[in-house]
């Protein structure tokens, strides 16, 4: 699998990716997606169009920091320290290269992913290294939907406990990925993986999607929106898995 | 691996055009120094804020919109052309010069990379952008995506908007609000992720280039 330490040469890495399938990880921006209750709602306003006599059609967004599938910054939990920093200051690098796939689908509601789980896993596909990106697929994904469609979204979602966390982050790696609204399970009020992960400057990416597409290993990429000192961002996410055309 | 940001940071005070309606804002919903548990704002912004992508719907009804963007066309190899020489605007001629032919994504450094327009925070109409007739150079030669270093491709004196009809109406795709002022010319891998916006004319983005080779 293709692998950011292997690509010292970006040519071969344009090429190679151009032989590489695409698969977008992110859900639809529109109306009436899941949110938090506390959170501005995904809209948008017409500034201006043509039909009205202006010279093009232009959109004001309404949105907030965690609208659909996007990061978490430090700062989103971390008051203070090295990592009480923002969205616009994650370091690019860390948020694109390996990404490994945890499947964990059979989770009973507000369940909690374990270390175990994740050894397991590493015996099976392989170990997870430093610097890689984690990605976890609990199938929560497919309880996404616009209005009462997605109430289902916002209930009773599991989550990474806080001992697979810790060993998460004792083996360096970059990023955890989930499909949930949050990365804690459902009625956390202690975050102990938000606090573990963002703690050290592990970034976090919720509502993926269409991670059942992926390999135990793919290619990953997910960059927020620059904005200062923002808490954390809507993001594209994709993968880049071989096999494409 | 090394990645060269070419995005702008965007805070209230980020360039706009002279007559957008309100600059971007952000308000806290919570905050961890009032005693919340986390921090978080609400966004309002244009969908032409800062570094930006312009879907098609931006100037051709019917046009295709955000969400349906083919991800390849802002994903791949690029070239980034010097045309920190070109006095006034772009010229079939500086393109031509250039050699640009051939290539499927182009990004064009001017002054205003030199100058740091976009890090400026007044609008600034005396920016180099894409005349006419470069537009039309740039279709005839199969270009599918071309960026720029200001927050149009558009000269600001062209009321009628041809460039942004030649590219669009071609289906060029345009990246607006790139900051090359640290990019040698040469070619890059390039990344410009936007927001999977549904409906949308636009969508900020962040774009990176992956270093020379």
């Amino acid at each position: 699998m293709l692998d950011e330490r292997d690509l010292q040469d970006p040519a071969a890495l344009a090429a190679l990716l151009q032989t590489y399938e695409m698969i977008d990880l992110s859900q639809t921006l529109q109306p009436g997606i899941p949110a938090w209750p506390t959170h501005a709602r995904f809209g948008h306003i017409l500034y201006e169009d043509y039909l009205l006599g202006d010279v093009a059609r232009h959109y004001q967004l309404v949105m907030d920091e965690h609208t659909g599938t996007h990061m978490d910054a430090p700062m989103h939990f971390i008051p203070e320290g090295p990592a009480h920093y923002g969205i616009d200051e994650v370091p690019l690098e860390r948020l694109t290269g390996r990404a490994a796939t945890i499947e964990a689908p059979d989770l009973p509601p507000g369940g909690l992913l374990s270390a175990t789980h994740v050894k397991e896993w590493e015996e099976k596909h392989g170990q997870i290294q430093e610097r890689d990106r984690v990605l976890i697929r609990y199938g929560w994904d497919r309880r996404w939907g616009t209005g009462p469609e997605g109430t289902s979204f916002l209930e009773d979602w599991p989550g990474l406990g806080g001992d697979a966390a810790e060993y998460l982050v004792e083996k360096g790696i970059s990023l955890v990925g989930c499909d949930t609204l949050a990365v804690d399970a459902f009625g956390s009020e202690e975050n102990p993986a938000h606090y573990a992960l963002l703690g050290n400057e592990v970034y976090i990416v919720e509502n993926l999607k269409n991670l059942d597409l992926l390999p135990p290993f793919c290619f990953f990429m997910a960059f927020p929106l620059k904005v200062k000192g923002g808490s954390g961002s809507p993001v594209r996410a994709i993968a880049l898995v071989p096999g494409g055309g | 691996m090394e990645i060269i940001d070419i995005t702008q940071t965007v805070n209230q005070k980020v360039v706009k055009w002279p007559d957008e309606a309100s600059p971007p804002s952000q308000e806290f919903v919570s905050h961890t120094g009032k005693g919340d548990p986390a921090t978080v704002s609400d966004w309002k912004m244009s969908s032409h804020t800062g570094t930006h992508m312009d879907a098609r719907m931006h100037f051709i009804p019917d046009g295709w919109t955000m969400e349906k963007l083919d991800l390849r066309r802002s994903v791949g190899q690029c070239r980034v052309v010097d045309l920190t020489h070109v006095e006034g605007h772009v010229s079939r001629a500086d393109l031509e010069t250039a050699k640009v032919a051939g290539q499927a994504r182009l990004l064009l450094k001017t002054r205003n990379s030199e100058l740091g327009l976009m890090q400026k925070e007044e609008f600034d109409e005396s920016y180099a952008a894409i005349s006419e007739e470069a537009a039309e150079y740039l279709v005839e030669i199969g270009v599918e995506t071309v960026g720029v270093d200001y927050l149009s491709v558009e000269p600001f004196e062209d009321g009628e908007f041809h460039t942004h009809h030649t590219l669009l109406g071609a289906d060029v795709l345009i990246l607006e609000g790139l900051v090359l002022t640290d990019v040698e010319p040469g070619d890059y891998l390039l990344a410009c992720l936007p927001l999977k916006l549904e409906g949308s004319d636009g969508s900020p983005a962040r774009a990176i280039l992956i270093r020379n080779f």
